[in-house]
């Protein structure tokens, strides 16, 4: 995690240095975008809700008392947004609605290999993918935070405000839920 | 150590992260419990397919669409910083309160004596309508001069003055110019009757229908009478058993209006 980088590029944005944003815009998109697509599943659904947390960044900037935590302080408002949004959708029926026809979870065919195994490979990460989604929302979270973003006891903790040991045993719960539905899907075996 | 203990170790058998006896405990169990050993085997799969899973780049239109909506809400946010600049509130008190100071000069023009044009453009309350083809309404007649209702006629003897005004604005308020009773608008007497009850003013009107005098109900509170001038002297009769005020001074003598026939008597109930 770039923290002084982030550091500095709020400390400029709230001087007024717009520039700032985007650039902190640019530094955590990626990051942003994956968690909002580990919730959604659906990309043009992951782009407004990635889109929909930097606004609300941009517009509560002054809330953030240590430039410093700034990265917690994302991940948090992200994961609200994420939450409100992955309920408001869930009550529209919208993940019930979604096949394995969508467009967006089709075969994309990657030069340097061949289709059969570019299949396969999506296909397991699309398994996966939908795997981590049926989670329940508290076993999602720490997957997502731990295991695809990548984040450390201590910033998944301050995030999640909970202790470091909750967050550690929530982990493992979490892992052996996933394990049991990819075993249930074929995908380990002993 | 039990099958059931070795479970929760597995994320901090995965990273490392167990004491030395339970390091100990737990890779001698799995050693020994093929069940268990397969279980960990299980969950290190998942732990490499999730690692194994890709980022996705995120769309090239991701920042653009973002400042596009925050120039979408710049409007409003620059209205309501306005609104927060100006440091505009208004509690439900004070809303109340500028509520009711509205309605209350809504009602004081309507019911003002003052004719609408002095208040509003003379040229659009006068001609406006008129030229628009809308419909025309008559104004309201101004009231005459009252200066000669001053005195009061009750049990104690005494003046009330303040009683006059609410007999003219209730005929004033309550009689259409068109009306038959357009020519009684001045009538000869104004009568105000305070603190009656019900049943005494039912029986109040029994006794002037009985007299065969012609009465008239404008408004609930206020009725018209026309009386021989040779009656006028029954009329006090009646209205001594009442605390009223009698207008003019003059109609308390029962030769008043000896000129005329018939005598008209507004009566208002308070």
């Amino acid at each position: 995690m770039p923290y002084q980088e982030a550091t500095e590029l709020v400390r400029a944005f709230r001087q007024g240095d717009h520039q700032s944003f985007n650039r902190l815009v640019t530094l955590y998109q990626k990051k942003i975008y994956n968690l909002a697509l580990g919730y959604v599943k659906q990309e043009d659904e992951a782009k407004d809700l990635t889109q929909d947390i930097f606004v609300t960044v941009f517009r509560q900037i002054d809330k953030l008392k240590d430039e410093s935590k700034f990265g917690a302080w994302l991940y948090q408002l992200a994961m609200n947004h994420c939450r409100n949004r992955y309920q408001k959708l869930r009550r529209r029926g919208f993940f019930s609605n979604q096949s394995l026809d969508d467009p967006e979870t089709g075969l994309q065919l990657s030069s340097g290999t061949s289709p059969e195994k570019d299949y396969e490979r999506q296909n397991t990460s699309r398994l996966v993918r939908e795997a981590i989604a049926s989670l329940t929302p508290a076993e999602k979270e720490v997957i997502l935070l731990r295991d695809l973003q990548e984040l450390s006891y201590e910033e998944i903790s301050e995030i999640l405000d909970l202790p470091m040991g909750t967050v550690k045993s929530k982990l493992n719960r979490a892992r052996l839920a996933l394990k049991n539905r990819l075993k249930h899907d074929g995908l380990t075996k002993a | 150590m039990q099958c059931t203990e070795t479970k929760p170790l597995f994320t901090d058998f995965a990273d490392n992260t167990l004491t030395r006896e339970e390091l100990h405990a737990l890779t001698d169990h799995l050693l020994g419990c093929r069940d268990c050993a397969r279980e960990w085997q299980e969950f290190q799969q998942t732990l490499n397919l999730i690692h194994n899973l890709e980022t996705q780049a995120p769309p090239a239109d991701l920042l653009p669409g973002i400042q596009a909506k925050l120039a979408k809400r710049g409007l409003f946010d620059r209205a309501w910083g306005l609104a927060e600049a100006l440091n505009f509130s208004l509690s439900i008190p004070a809303a109340a309160a500028v509520f009711t100071i509205a309605m209350l000069a809504g009602f004081l023009l309507k019911n003002s004596p003052l004719e609408q044009s002095t208040i509003f453009s003379p040229q659009s309350a006068r001609t406006a309508p008129q030229q628009q083809g809308e419909i025309f309404t008559r104004k309201r007649p101004p009231i005459p001069p009252n200066a000669i209702f001053a005195v009061s006629h009750n049990e104690g003897g005494g003046q009330n003055g303040n009683l006059e005004p609410l007999v003219h604005r209730a005929l004033t308020t309550h009689l259409a110019p068109d009306n038959d009773a357009h020519r009684l608008l001045s009538p000869d007497i104004h009568v105000l009757i305070e603190n009656i009850d019900h049943d005494s003013r039912i029986a109040l009107c029994r006794d002037i229908l009985h007299r065969s005098w012609h009465l008239h109900q404008i408004t609930p509170r206020l009725f018209l009478v026309h009386l021989p001038q040779a009656d006028l002297g029954a009329l006090h009769e009646l209205l001594g058993r009442q605390r009223v005020a009698l207008m003019p001074a003059a109609a308390t003598e029962p030769q008043f209006g000896n000129g005329k026939k018939i005598l008209t008597a507004a009566i208002c109930f308070q």
